[in-house]
């Protein structure tokens, strides 16, 4: 974050504002389906997070007026579960609000267009590492939220310290945590980009 | 005049620290089995007061944790009643480069701020849930939330400012 030495300049200052307004428009347009694109990432996260289950789908759905973040997935393993053992192929169903991740994006864009707009000669670093911290944000919230879930119904019996961590986290994220990691991310990259890129500090 | 990066990343422990204490308090008051007094009298029962005066003839009354009509209901849920915002305002103020006069400032006026606002959303919910259906998920999930969020950063924001 201390290497804000990139500056833009002249026209160039207007390329990534411009980009990043394109982007929250195209956000906005397109609805929860623009998450739809971070699908291949999301199945990929949720399966490292929960091997003991094999992905069936993953897929944004509209249901009774919401758009879910659906997955159902089979389990490989025995599962505890409401006090019985269960054999493997245990169907486990679980969805979250595809909302979410859009609402980070949009935040993500208007934060970065604030950062952008915070000095006439901007210092590119500090905004792209926003861009990256925040999109791995909305990227990896869902199927943390998600995993954090199945294990909590399912696992919690079998592995109680990771199913804790899980849910904890899950829950963190749920409440407004993701909130707090974008403030905490934009609070850290507004200081170097308070700062001209000539600074030698 | 930008802080010193050491003096920003102990700002950050400190915000951490604080923000994970209160969101632990508020996640135990809200998974318990019963409803907080402060969000039924103080959340849902000035939402009910508002929207019974805007429509009166709707009759929509407050029932422990839900806004309920004849033939319908909306049920608050953990995050809709604002606090997740409100702990933030506290975990930031009290790391905030401010004087305390300042501070007390920003905690009392947000505070206040963060509940009507929360007010006006959860009259924002009831409006599309009842009039606007297929927009509700787009309020509840996305507006709603950031204009919330937004309305905290700018008042965060203005106040280091004035306070600078």
């Amino acid at each position: 974050m201390e290497s804000a030495a990139i500056a833009l300049t002249g026209r160039q200052r207007w390329r990534l504002p411009s980009l990043l307004l394109a982007c929250a428009l195209g956000l906005i347009a397109a609805g929860p389906r623009a998450v739809r694109a971070l699908l291949p990432v999301q199945g990929a996260i949720l399966a490292q997070l929960l091997p003991e289950f094999e992905i069936g789908s993953l897929d944004i759905e509209q249901s009774g007026g919401h758009w879910l973040l659906s997955a159902r997935m089979n389990s490989r393993v025995h599962l505890v579960a409401y006090g019985r053992v269960m054999p493997p192929g245990v169907p486990a169903e679980v969805g979250t609000p595809a909302g979410a991740a859009q609402r980070i994006l949009l935040a993500l864009c208007a934060g970065a267009l604030w950062l952008c707009s915070r000095r006439p000669a901007m210092s590119v670093m500090p905004v792209m590492a926003v861009l990256l911290g925040g999109t791995a944000l909305a990227v990896a919230s869902a199927p943390i939220v998600m995993a954090g879930e199945i294990w909590s119904l399912y696992l919690a019996s079998a592995e109680p310290s990771l199913a804790y961590l899980l849910s904890r986290l899950s829950r963190f994220l749920l409440h407004g945590g993701d909130y707090a990691l974008l403030g905490v991310l934009f609070y850290l990259a507004a200081g170097p980009a308070d700062r001209r890129p000539a600074d030698p500090a | 005049m930008a802080e010193p990066l050491a003096r920003r990343l102990a700002r950050v422990a400190g915000f951490a620290v604080l923000y994970l204490v209160l969101q632990a308090g508020y996640q135990a008051l809200r998974e318990g089995p019963d409803i907080p007094w402060v969000v039924e009298r103080g959340i849902v029962l000035p939402a009910a007061v508002l929207i019974g005066g805007v429509f009166p003839e709707d009759g929509v009354v407050a029932q422990g944790a839900r806004l309920a009509w004849p033939g319908g209901r909306l049920r608050l849920l953990a995050g809709c009643d604002g606090f997740e915002l409100l702990i933030m305002l506290v975990a930031a103020t009290l790391v905030a480069p401010v004087s305390w006069r300042r501070g007390l400032f920003m905690l009392g006026l947000g505070g206040a701020g963060i509940w009507a606002l929360n007010e006006l959303r959860l009259f924002a919910l009831y409006l599309s849930f009842r009039h606007w259906r297929e927009s509700f998920d787009a309020v509840h999930t996305v507006w709603a939330p950031l204009l919330l969020l937004g309305a905290l950063v700018g008042w965060f924001a203005w106040n280091l400012r004035r306070s600078h």
